[in-house]
């Protein structure tokens, strides 16, 4: 016989699958993008993602409130690639003056035309692969997860001061990228 | 002359990170450098640009194939998951109230004591032998002899020895007995119980 307040072992079983599918459902592609952006290629963005998923629905209670949910799910998803990030050991940071350069964009092109231009081209990853991991990080919980600074350095483990630092970096080769590609 | 603000403190003055007093002196510079109003604004497009192409997906990716390939990796590495985490600690939100185990281990004690009881029983019903008063089945010439507590207790066959005599595993005795006159073959099974 069932305990009266809870429903039977095997229909809570269901009903848990249920919510663990529209939960990977839900958060699947942002959850891959947030990983993609920080380690920077499919192969290891798709291994992070399965095991960032895989850590969060082993906590069933962590997934009761669906915003908090949301919210605990990138984090797990941010130290999983952080973590990734810290045990490679290759830094995939470049020199700007290695890049190749565009062919000439023309005269009348506008700023805001340059900018279009810029998302258009999907020159975020190429930006972002000239960054050093924790720049990298920073920028992309920053800018793009838009998390206070203060949040920032929490996850990446660090001083206001330092992640502030990497922020400044990042944005400053970001700009320099940006002009040389398109002025 | 006036002294442009480092590009550091420029492009966080901008990201709104800077603490208060510095954010406060460039905020004044800003408003009467036209430079660097103008550079304050170019870094902010240039954060919405960078966040317009936060949900692109990588060129040529098959996102249909990967998440259908994500979702069938991460059901299994649950299931893995539950598995071994059954198999060592129960899970602390479970639904299976927690005397189920105990449960099912008094119901198993119960068992043995039943069974056990029930084959002392069956053990009592035949009633053992007093010492020395073991039964025991003899073939003699006189016919199949039953002894009991050493005394001679009955003979099958009397008068006539048997052909054969033979003694099965379970101490019973069978003899074949045969009449000379009228050549009829009377069989005695004894049993002893």
């Amino acid at each position: 016989m069932s305990d009266p307040g809870h429903p039977p072992a095997w229909q809570a079983e269901d009903v848990w699958q249920t919510q663990q599918e529209e939960f990977v459902q839900a958060h699947l592609k942002r959850i891959f993008l947030l990983i993609y952006r920080l380690v920077g290629n499919v192969a290891d963005a798709q291994d992070l993602t399965q095991e960032a998923f895989i850590k969060a629905l082993q906590r069933q209670e962590q997934l009761r409130d669906a915003d908090k949910a949301a919210q605990w799910l990138s984090r797990i998803a941010t130290n999983t690639a952080l973590d990734f990030l810290r045990r490679r050991s290759r830094s995939p940071e470049t020199e700007l003056e290695g890049l190749p350069s565009l062919p000439p964009a023309l005269d009348e092109e506008s700023p805001e035309d340059r900018l279009l231009r810029f998302e258009r081209e999907d020159r975020l990853e190429a930006v972002l692969a000239r960054l050093t991991p924790r720049e990298r990080a920073a920028l992309v919980l920053r800018d793009l997860e838009e998390l206070p600074a203060e949040e920032v350095a929490r996850r990446l483990g660090c001083g206001k001061a330092t992640v502030r630092s990497h922020i400044a970096n990042a944005r400053i080769k970001v700009r320099k990228y940006w002009e040389r590609r398109l002025k | 002359m006036r002294r442009h603000p480092e590009a550091g403190k420029i492009v966080l003055y901008a990201g709104g990170e800077l603490p208060l007093l510095d954010r406060l002196a460039l905020a004044f510079h800003v408003r009467r450098c036209g430079r660097c109003r103008k550079e304050v604004e170019r870094l902010r497009q240039l954060r919405q640009a960078l966040r317009a192409g936060k949900d692109r997906l990588p060129d040529g990716l098959d996102w249909a194939a990967l998440e259908a390939e994500m979702k069938a990796n991460i059901r299994l590495g649950v299931t893995a998951g539950s598995l071994v985490r059954r198999k060592g600690t129960p899970r602390p939100d479970s639904w299976i109230p927690k005397w189920k185990p105990a449960a099912v281990v008094a119901a198993a004690l119960a068992l043995v004591l039943v069974a056990g009881t029930a084959l002392e029983r069956s053990a009592q019903r035949a009633p053992a032998a007093p010492a020395g008063a073991e039964i025991v089945l003899r073939s003699t010439p006189e016919g199949l002899a039953v002894e009991w507590g050493g005394n001679e207790a009955a003979v099958f066959g009397a008068g006539s020895a048997p052909v054969a005599a033979a003694v099965s595993w379970d101490g019973g005795a069978r003899a074949p007995f045969l009449d000379e006159d009228t050549g009829e073959v009377t069989i005695y099974n004894v049993a002893a119980q």
